[in-house]
């Protein structure tokens, strides 16, 4: 049951939260309380966050078990309303990707992510755009197989994902904090990416 | 007469390849790709940085979607860059993603990357490609899908492969710059040898091959330039 929680609330998360964009769903309200009930989660890792990804990770996963009962309500009120809210996430998460991907979002100065990608750089942006690939590339992998429905070792495999894609925003928000250095956080999100790609 | 192909040929002079031209290929060349295929994805996941600011570079130059395109013509295109700068195995690399459909890459490409569009943004290419050879260790895997994906091609085309027992050719070189050429040429001298084939004909690329070749008189060395 943790595991669907750690789905709902952590798939798409990097880029929502770090590129805002949105689920296009008519169940859009229940979404946005488990964006809170993200968000939350985040806030709270965030203010006891190291550098240790493994630390990161483990924190995240405490903080879900904690919220899971309020995320499960959701999920009961999604499911109700005739929603399955792990395929619901997973085709959602696909398409935030393919959309962040099309690399055309503005990122100020009149400049797209694509310009910024192109003319920076920018290690913790590569390396973002790396785990953003990466994580698209899973996604697509596994919605085929969870056309019926996910098999066991995809939906762990989803939870997994999941977790890592709030470590990346956590460490990400740190960086931009100032809280680790550059050197730390290229160091943390490198260690996500080969996680992610890993199997 | 019979001809023989080296690795420079089939991969440069694909188009050209003929089943009524008498061609044959050799298991010494598929394994000449897929040693330099392993070195040049070595290279590739090593320097991927310096890679990568090589494309940040060369296509900076445009602007947005004038920047996209086809991934075939990203990997022509990087291949020509990356020899000008010196990374050949990796050139050889890009050259044949560019030339050969290289199953489950392909794919795999079709799959995620061109889900929406033909074209895409040659970082994004570079990117994904770097992923996709890590992406479950892929890359200890890849050397073999494009030699079987070549042969493949070559059966097709009704091309002949000569499988050449080379255990001890390989293994009595000395290193140098062109061991891969005198193995190729020793393979050709062994299958002529065991066929009692008098004389071939042996196409390249290669403009320094005839000169590797000396030695083997009844072999002659013809040099095409298929780029041109």
């Amino acid at each position: 049951m943790a595991g669907e929680a750690a789905v709902a609330v952590g798939l798409g998360a990097l880029a929502e939260e770090g590129y805002s964009t949105q689920r296009v769903n008519e169940l859009v309200q229940l979404y946005r309380r488990l964006q809170e009930l993200r968000r939350r989660i985040l806030q709270e890792v965030e203010e006891k966050a190291g550098e240790d990804v493994a630390e990161i990770v483990s924190n995240i996963a405490t903080a879900i078990q904690r919220y899971a009962p309020e995320i499960e309500k959701v999920l009961a009120e999604l499911r109700r309303l005739g929603a399955d809210p792990m395929k619901a996430s997973l085709e959602s998460a696909v398409e935030e990707y393919a959309e962040v991907l099309r690399l055309d979002i503005q990122v100020g100065g009149g400049k797209t992510l694509e310009d910024l990608l192109y003319e920076s750089q920018d290690e913790v942006l590569d390396k973002l755009h790396e785990i953003m690939m990466a994580l698209y590339m899973e996604y697509v992998e596994i919605n085929e197989t969870c056309d019926r429905g996910c098999p066991p070792e995809a939906a762990q495999k989803l939870e997994k994902l999941a977790t890592l894609e709030l470590a990346t925003y956590v460490i990400y928000k740190l960086f931009q904090r100032q809280k680790i250095d550059k050197k730390t956080a290229v160091a943390a999100l490198n260690e996500i990416v080969d996680e992610i790609l890993s199997g | 007469m019979i001809k023989f192909l080296d690795v420079g040929y089939l991969i440069n002079c694909r188009h050209k390849i003929k089943q009524e031209d008498n061609l044959v290929v050799t298991s010494c060349v598929l394994k000449v790709i897929r040693h330099k295929i392993k070195k040049g994805l070595h290279l590739f996941l090593e320097k991927f940085e310096i890679i990568r600011d090589f494309v940040k570079k060369y296509y900076s130059i445009w602007n947005g979607k004038r920047r996209w395109r086809n991934p075939k013509k990203i990997a022509e295109e990087m291949a020509q860059r990356l020899e000008h700068k010196g990374y050949a195995d990796v050139a050889f690399l890009f050259t044949v993603i560019a030339r050969y459909y290289i199953r489950d890459l392909e794919e795999h490409t079709e799959k995620t990357l061109l889900q929406s569009s033909s074209k895409v943004t040659p970082i994004n290419y570079i990117v994904y490609l770097r992923n996709y050879f890590k992406k479950q260790r892929n890359y200890l895997v890849f050397p073999d899908k494009v030699v079987d994906s070549i042969r493949k091609e070559l059966q097709q085309n009704n091309i002949e492969i000569a499988e050449i027992d080379d255990r001890e050719l390989w293994l009595d070189l000395d290193s140098g710059t062109d061991r891969e050429d005198r193995y190729q040429l020793l393979c050709i001298e062994k299958y002529m040898r065991n066929h009692g084939i008098p004389e071939a004909r042996f196409l390249t690329t290669d403009h320094r091959l005839p000169d590797t070749a000396q030695p083997f008189e009844n072999i002659k060395v013809e040099v095409v330039d298929c780029q041109a």
